[in-house]
């Protein structure tokens, strides 16, 4: 994690400290590797207190429960983290799957499956869940970016729900089909290196260490699970933030762009195209093994992890949060997984009203809301609002903020949240 | 084992419905390159409307049971034949003012675009749907006379033996409609223009045809097919809110693509394959038999690009 | 308050000692009855108790899920302000649970387990749910109960089948009242070689997964006992709406009765599917396990066919518990209470009249109240919640579909038979109990 990125990418425009104001600086400094490390690690570890402690507020106030549960942050940690893979194809390369679910279960299920007959260690099952899904991306993207278009995403579709299917019926003896695989089966739950007990709390920990008794709430009493799972997406928005900086990444944004003018260059689109997608299943995988760990104990089932809507989940995280944007497919997840886990357990204050079975009601209202009128989904609208603020408060309007798409902005990670 | 006969039946019956949707979609996607995730939702709608005029049922949940006191009884109680009138006409206004509400404002916008708000509107119908009538699914509604006719028990066929009459009927009904829409676009002017749009919509409208009214016209055509397609398949199997999504969305894309994005040609035959495909292994290896009908359109996609009968790639 | 133990050491093999509950970490440990040490979500705070009810909402089953509902709502009415079997039942009476008045907070399953698991999480780290109970479907259940062992959280099963549920899954901190595959298989055999005689020829079709195929397996076994031969069988993908094909494979000359083995919306499609291919009149139909939506959407093809049920509200007629259930639900919410209203009333009821008798909310002793529980007071007669899998112990109803003429006032099935607790059950050793671990209770080890 060295802040050595401007020199592999070269596209950030250098504004030293010296040069213009506060806000100038700042602006600057969004594109640096540093800045995206210490955002990333910012806005993952406030998120927890931020859903679970700030909103948790308005259930002690006015009683209507908005905070978010324990638990949630990792949910949306690991759908984000897809999400974030996810981008390199669609907002980038430009490619539209709908078979990432494949990808992303399949981790799940290895992640899990290796924990139960191997060892029942979680860094080695996010490896072995990166490792499969990785694997599996070759030849399914292989096959699939043969073709472009509705014929891809339909691609990608078939290879998903066979898998889906296999999982459901013909492998039960390895997932164990309709009623679920239970990942981490141990007693005593999963642990880190032997010691560390996945769910033991910083308070629990800092009691068993010094034998005082640390207050903490809820939100920032995280879990040793929830730091791991932190800081692997912490590491994948990082390296998400180089590739896409990175020449490379350059490339896959033209691809996206205008194919054939990439291919008048010489480059081979067909290679680019396959490891964007190989990338964004290293991603899945990690997200996926993650959501087993998070499952440790629990379910892992091939409706919530490998079923065709879960493919759509990840397309409408993505493109709500921002197509394009580093920020946005993890915001998209925070917006998605707190409305479809949050916002329908809430009653109407004063009334018996729930909004219960609603929340995909409400859900279809958000994106449509949402995608008419910000076409750059919600991290689109934020940044070009915080244009105009800077515009406003900037002293000197650098040279490409007039040129520049918001599909063409990376970061501000995490701290809206 | 079910003989030969009874599959090929099964098939065709199951393949002729899959075709009437993948119609509908297939001349909205090849005139105005347009990719319409509602399509399912149109097929929902179409089968709730074919229960509400064919039966008179009990509504126990939703709003529609708030509405009229307890237990509600809803519907016209009418015959099939009002249906197949009613259905295909007020789909088509349905379909025009999708057109103009939802489609317009999305024609330059990318391909994802056009998913996802298409997508979020089928939420939305779909989860209506729930709101007003509950999640409680009402039993298929096939008629036992049609005009005149017993449609209903069974009929000794030679070859297959005993067969569902109704079953002949939606086989029939299913290529009766396919057949008119056929004629259709082959033999009128608006025919033409879908032909035409399918090919080169931009050179349609270099043409001077004023493209838009068109499209409103395509799109109530398509909204009439899917509607006729959910209105012939709510007398086969329970009419839920799930059925859209469930059992007619990805049916119609995968129609689409083996048939050839655009196709007229290319979706009956993709319909008729699939349901070939899925009838022969729906019997001999159930838990399979899914699995080998994606992996069917997989390897088809691989080796024919395109589909059958494709022209346009669409989203290139 | 120095020696509580979680239910895991954090630091393991550190030996250490003197950890408080992972979800209560937020100060004032020292409140509530505190002659137990926090757990899960006990102490319960203030004067209010949460109980969540997690339901399918959306999903295939939301039907059932919003009967559910509202019979859980229906006991959270009688358990603050009297009325049902609070009234009735010596352990219960108005104005809360110990004193506590009862809230609820309500989620959605959507009729997958994953999500069950996660709005059960919603329900007890954000609401502090002190039980948990709903659900449709065996995977769900399941789920949720692993979820609930975990968190120290009594978990009530509603609407579950599998015999897994309290067999190879089951679990200390769960219970369960509807009886399961195995029951059904034989209470069911005896009464169908009754009905229909000996030396039979059965054809079975059965959705193609777990809870199907061990369905398929326990009527075999019961029903090749009684000296019935099974002909053939037919699997059918889970979800299959299209069941005519199938119908038409049943050779018609040598099966008596044919085996239906779906449930909600596959037996929804698949009962009427045989009755429009005249299967009826060649053979009897069963329906081992019937539920209400398939009875409701197929109401015009279940005449003379043959199912066990959890329960009927014709029960009513001989049980004074059955009949208060049904005259409070009829007044609250109009029409006659499904099964599944029944199982989602009795698990609130049994569990509040389990917390009255335990004096406290300590999960431990709460179970341990459940535990060989004997009674007669929910409206199925007398049964044991049995200490050694958790299961129920209990008669089951056996059940004939009417004819449409004969379908009045919601009722559309006739009771036909009871098969007692005795006949039906299974020994601790016997049947899915022999496969039953039930873990800890959690307390101070």
């Amino acid at each position: 994690m060295s802040d050595d990125a401007e020199t592999d990418g070269g596209t950030a425009i250098e504004v030293t400290p010296e040069d213009g104001n506060l806000v100038d600086r700042l602006v600057a400094a969004k594109d640096g590797e540093r800045f995206v490390a210490v955002a990333a690690f910012v806005g993952v570890f406030a998120m927890p207190f931020v859903l679970i402690d700030v909103l948790g507020v308005f259930d002690t106030l006015i009683g209507l429960s908005l905070g978010g549960f324990v638990g949630l942050p990792t949910l949306i940690l690991s759908f984000g983290i897809v999400a974030v893979g996810y981008n390199l194809l669609l907002g980038y390369t430009g490619l539209l799957s709908f078979g990432h679910a494949a990808l992303f279960g399949s981790a799940a299920y290895a992640a899990g499956i290796f924990s139960n007959n191997v060892v029942a260690s979680p860094l080695l099952a996010v490896v072995v869940g990166i490792a499969v899904a990785t694997l599996l991306s070759w030849p399914i993207g292989f096959l699939s970016i043969r073709r472009s278009g509705v014929y891809f995403a339909v691609l990608t579709l078939t290879f998903g729900q066979m898998l889906y299917f296999y999982a459901f019926g013909p492998g039960s003896w390895l997932t164990n089909g309709d009623d679920g695989y239970t990942p981490f089966d141990v007693a005593g739950g999963p642990d880190l290196l032997g010691f560390l007990a996945m769910d033991a709390s910083i308070t629990t920990l800092f009691r068993d260490i010094t034998g005082l008794t640390l207050t903490l709430t809820d939100g920032l009493d995280m879990t040793v699970g929830y730091m791991l799972a932190g800081l692997v997406g912490v590491l994948a928005i990082v390296v998400a933030h180089r590739i896409i900086k990175s020449p490379y990444g350059l490339i896959l944004k033209a691809i996206g762009q205008n194919e054939q003018r990439v291919a008048f260059v010489g480059l081979n689109v067909f290679r680019y195209k396959l490891m964007a997608f190989i990338l964004s299943g290293v991603f899945a995988g990690a997200g996926g093994a993650l959501y087993a760990l998070s499952k440790a104990g629990l379910t892992v089932h091939p409706d919530a992890t490998l079923y065709w809507v879960v493919s759509g989940d990840f397309v409408i995280i993505t493109a709500v949060g921002g197509v394009g944007s580093l920020a946005g497919p993890l915001i998209g997840a925070v917006v998605f997984e707190y409305i479809r886990l949050v916002v329908q357990g809430i009653t109407v204050p004063g009334t018996e009203f729930q909004i219960g079975s609603l929340w995909r009601l409400l859900l279809g209202v958000v994106f449509v809301v949402v995608v008419t009128l910000f076409p750059d989904g919600i991290y689109g609208g934020l940044s070009s609002l915080g244009d105009r603020l800077v515009e406003r408060f900037g002293a000197a309007t650098d040279a490409d903020t007039d040129d520049r798409r918001p599909v063409e902005e990376v970061e501000e990670t995490g701290g809206d949240d | 084992m079910v003989d030969i006969a009874g599959i090929l039946l099964t098939g065709l019956q199951q393949g002729a419905i899959f075709a009437l949707l993948g119609l509908g979609l297939t001349i909205i996607l090849g005139t105005m390159e347009f990719l319409n995730l509602a399509h399912g939702a149109l097929y929902l709608v179409g089968a709730y409307m074919g229960l509400f005029i064919v039966r008179e049922v009990s509504v126990q949940e939703g709003l529609l049971a708030g509405i009229a006191g307890d237990p509600t009884a809803v519907g016209l109680g009418s015959s099939f034949l009002v249906a197949l009138i009613l259905t295909p006409i007020l789909m088509f206004v349905i379909g025009v003012a999708m057109e103009r509400f939802v489609a317009r404002p999305l024609y330059d916008r990318t391909e994802v675009e056009q998913l996802l708000l298409t997508f979020g509107l089928a939420l939305i119908i779909e989860e209506l749907a729930r709101e007003f009538v509950g999640s409680q699914p009402f039993s298929s509604y096939a008629p036992d006379k049609l005009l005149g006719f017993t449609v209903g028990g069974q009929a000794d066929v030679p070859l297959v033996g005993l067969y569902p009459r109704w079953r002949f009927v939606v086989i029939g009904l299913a290529f009766l409609l396919i057949g008119l829409s056929y004629l259709i676009i082959e033999r009128t002017d608006f025919g033409l223009i879908v032909k035409a749009g399918t090919r080169d919509s931009e050179m349609v409208r270099m043409l001077g045809i004023d493209i838009t009214r068109s499209y409103a016209l395509v799109f109530g055509v398509g909204a009439a097919l899917a509607g006729l397609a959910g209105l012939v398949g709510g007398t086969i199997i329970d009419v839920a809110p799930g059925i859209g999504t469930n059992n007619a969305l990805v049916p119609a894309f995968l129609t689409v693509v083996i048939g050839g994005a655009g196709s007229v040609v290319g979706a009956i035959a993709g319909g008729i394959i699939l349901g070939m495909v899925a009838a022969v292994f729906q019997f001999q290896a159930p838990q399979w038999s899914q699995i080998v009908l994606f992996g069917f359109v997989a390897v088809f996609l691989l080796v024919r690009p395109g589909g059958l009968f494709g022209s346009v790639e669409v989203g290139e | 308050m120095s020696q509580n133990i979680d239910r895991r050491d954090v630091l393991k093999g550190a030996g250490a000692a003197g950890i408080a509950g992972l979800a209560g970490c937020v100060g004032g440990e020292s409140g509530g009855d505190a002659e137990y040490p926090a757990i899960g979500n006990y102490p319960v705070e203030g004067d209010e108790v949460v109980l969540g009810f997690n339901v399918p909402q959306s999903g295939p089953y939301a039907s059932e899920g919003n009967d559910e509902l509202k019979a859980y709502n229906l006991a959270v009415e009688h358990l603050n302000n009297g009325g049902g079997w609070v009234d009735m039942w010596d352990d219960l009476s108005a104005g809360g649970i110990l004193d506590k008045t009862v809230i609820s907070v309500e989620g959605d399953t959507a009729t997958t387990p994953a999500t069950a698991e996660e709005s059960a999480t919603q329900m007890i780290r954000n609401d502090g749910a002190i039980m948990i109970t709903g659900g449709v479907s065996s995977s769900v259940a399941i789920s949720q109960q692993k979820l609930c062992q975990q968190e120290r959280v009594q978990f009530m099963s509603c609407l579950t089948h599998s015999n897994a549920t309290q067999g190879a899954d089951c679990v200390r901190y769960g219970q369960r009242e509807m009886h399961n595959a195995f029951m059904t298989g034989k209470a069911l055999a005896p009464i169908l070689v009754e009905e229909f005689g000996e030396d039979l020829n059965f054809y079975s079709m059965y959705a193609d997964y777990t809870w199907g195929t061990s369905n398929r397996n326990s009527m075999k076994r019961f029903l090749e006992d009684e000296g019935w031969t099974q002909t053939d069988e037919a699997p059918t993908p889970l979800g299959e709406s299209d069941f005519s094909p199938y119908m038409q494979d049943v050779p018609r000359e040598e099966t008596d009765v044919l085996l239906l083995i779906h449930f909600g919306a596959d037996a929804a499609n698949s009962i009427p599917a045989a009755f429009d291919a005249g299967l009826d009149e060649d053979m009897e139909i069963v329906v081992p396990l019937y539920d209400t939506i398939a009875a409701n959407s197929a109401s015009d093809d279940i005449g003379g066919v043959y199912g066990t049920v959890d329960w009927n509200w014709q029960l009513g007629e001989e049980d004074e518990f059955a009949q208060a259930f049904v005259d409070a639900y009829r007044e609250a919410e109009g029409g006659v209470p499904s099964y599944a209203a029944r199982l989602a009333y009795s698990a609130t009821m049994r569990y509040a009249a389990a917390v009255e008798r335990a004096e406290t909310f300590y999960p431990p002793e709460v179970i341990k109240q459940l535990e060989g529980h004997e009674y007669d007071n929910t409206g199925i007669g007398e049964a044991v919640s049995r200490g050694c899998d958790h299961q129920s112990q209990r008669d089951v109803f056996v059940v004939q579909g009417r004819e449409p003429s004969e379908q009045e006032d919601g009722a559309l099935l006739s009771l036909v038979g009871t098969t007692d607790k005795e006949t039906a059950g299974y020994a601790c050793d016997a049947g899915p109990a022999a496969n039953c671990e039930l873990g800890d209770y959690g307390e101070d080890s």
